[in-house]
């Protein structure tokens, strides 16, 4: 364990975060939704573990049941951006000149987009939805990814272990499973852990915006917007979902750190 | 016919020409070596005859193994043949193998491409291949990562994998270019032996004469894309024609002496 505290630490925080998303499923000690002006901006005691926000919801609940909006967000966003852009970054390297030129350049044409703006045109055809935020987020990480994915492939495709695994007769697909993707998984850990910090941090902008998570659905990103407005009065309220969205994104880098470094032979210090 | 057959090869890049017009033969059993400076074009020989020159290059002219065209067949066939009915061993150890795989299921390669073998048996034929060329307590060595062995283990395991499938012509890029002198001496011999013991014709390529003269009866020398000279070793050594070889004469002959003068003066 002391070999991989970055494993351990952002197995914890990750597991911490997951378990509060799936407790909020079943329990929240109030309901999230239920407002109670008699104890608006209520400071934290027992009864109000974390206080209460300015329409006397209870913070805790909220941030509770907000933890499941951005876990889903994360998921769906690493499951999307990495197959897209994996795909991509793999098929470009592999594909003729013209094809892999025509890559380059699309990839080059959505990086070039600002995510926000692109998340708000896209707000604006589909309506505000945390599905929208997941869309935008995830084409913008992808294109990220692709790009990436194919540099270190085409670099891996003129080394020497992939002319000799041509030279005893590999093919393509066997030259892309056994020794392309096993050598580019250090990255591709990383890239995922990325865009899952990414994703979380994007989809509380885009809430904060008004572009994601629709109210009265709870969101840190939400949370934090609508506590801004009582920041002078009552600054408590907005450090909870502040905590929470830095604690679970270090989680996830922490993660990807700690996979690269337990999935690579020449990093382990025992002989296996 | 010859074994091996390449008349007139031509390779080029665009219109940077890097093999001209080169022509040999090998008879099966037979060991040839190609000897020349870096940038002669020999290692593009090599890339050519196995058929795995860059997308950017183009060869003409023809090469026949057993009778068989090979520039003219589709990437397909040519697969079904490499590592089966010829195989090469890469200059660079070091990067040569897959550092994530394990060396047995990289020397098991091969042979589960060409014959499908299973898990297991692949194993057990890289632990008796990991014998054959020569490795030590190989039971071990195929659980290895790469950059557990050394620089000498590493060129085995490439020859092992070369190997495998008992190829009729082995193509050995300096093999021992990155290794050490004494370590160079025994992976020497050992593809002596190997080649000797199975009767695979061997393209040994190397820019060390004295090398060369060891693995090979015959010997084609290189400069500048060309194929200067061609002849068995005992007649270069005797009466070198082209410039450039009694240059690599001259050279040879005089690292010997050094040599011998050496030896002599260390066992006095």
């Amino acid at each position: 364990m002391n070999r991989n505290r970055n494993l351990f630490f952002g197995i914890c925080l990750v597991a911490f975060s997951s378990t509060m998303a799936l407790l909020s499923v079943l329990w929240t000690p109030y309901d999230p939704l239920e407002i109670n002006p008699d104890i608006s901006l209520a400071k934290p005691s027992w009864s109000h573990l974390l206080g209460t926000d300015v329409l006397g919801r209870d913070v805790f609940s909220n941030l509770l049941a907000g933890s499941r909006t951005t876990l889903i967000t994360a998921f769906l966003v690493v499951m999307i951006t990495m197959s897209l852009g994996v795909t991509t970054g793999i098929g470009a390297a592999l594909s003729p000149r013209w094809f892999n030129r025509t890559a380059i350049y699309s990839i080059d044409i959505v990086l070039a987009l600002p995510a926000v703006l692109f998340a708000i045109v896209l707000a604006a055809i589909r309506g505000p939805s945390t599905f929208t935020a997941v869309i935008a987020i995830s084409i913008a990480t992808a294109a990220a990814v692709a790009q990436v994915t194919r540099r270190e492939v085409n670099v891996l495709l003129n080394s020497d272990y992939v002319l000799a695994a041509r030279a005893c007769n590999s093919n393509r697909l066997r030259i892309v499973r056994r020794h392309i993707l096993p050598n580019i998984r250090a990255s591709l850990f990383i890239q995922a852990s990325g865009a899952a910090s990414i994703a979380i941090l994007a989809e509380s902008t885009l809430s904060y915006l008004g572009l994601g998570t629709t109210p009265p659905a709870p969101s840190w990103g939400r949370m934090l917007a609508s506590s801004q407005q009582y920041l002078i009065i009552d600054p408590i309220v907005a450090l909870w979902p502040g905590l929470a969205i830095i604690f679970t994104v270090l989680g996830f880098n922490l993660l990807g750190d700690g996979l690269r470094e337990a999935l690579d032979p020449t990093l382990r210090k025992s002989k296996s | 016919m010859k074994f091996l057959e390449v008349n007139n090869l031509t390779v080029s890049f665009g219109n940077k020409v890097v093999v001209d017009n080169a022509s040999f033969e090998l008879a099966a059993g037979e060991r040839l070596g190609i000897i020349g400076e870096s940038g002669s074009g020999k290692t593009m020989i090599a890339l050519a005859v196995i058929g795995l020159l860059p997308d950017s290059a183009t060869a003409t002219g023809s090469i026949r193994l057993a009778g068989e065209e090979l520039l003219t067949l589709n990437d397909q066939q040519m697969s079904a043949r490499r590592g089966n009915q010829l195989a090469m061993v890469f200059q660079e150890p070091l990067t040569a193998l897959n550092p994530l795989m394990r060396v047995g299921k990289q020397i098991a390669q091969p042979l589960r491409n060409h014959k499908k073998l299973s898990r297991n048996a692949g194993l057990a034929r890289a632990i008796a291949l990991c014998t054959a060329v020569g490795l030590p307590d190989p039971e071990h060595i195929v659980r290895a990562y790469p950059h557990q062995l050394s620089g000498g283990q590493r060129q085995r395991i490439g020859l092992a994998i070369a190997i495998a499938c008992s190829p009729k012509l082995l193509i050995v890029d300096e093999p021992t270019t990155a290794l050490d002198v004494s370590v160079q001496k025994e992976v020497l011999k050992t593809i002596n032996d190997l080649v000797q013991q199975q009767g695979t014709s061997l393209v040994f390529i190397s820019h060390d004469l004295p090398v060369v003269s060891t693995m090979s009866e015959n010997i084609a020398v290189m400069r500048n894309g060309e194929i200067v000279e061609q002849a068995n070793i005992s007649a270069l050594f005797n009466n070198p024609h082209h410039e450039y070889s009694k240059k690599l004469v001259d050279l040879a002959r005089a690292t010997e002496n050094k040599f011998n003068r050496f030896t002599i003066g260390s066992t006095a």
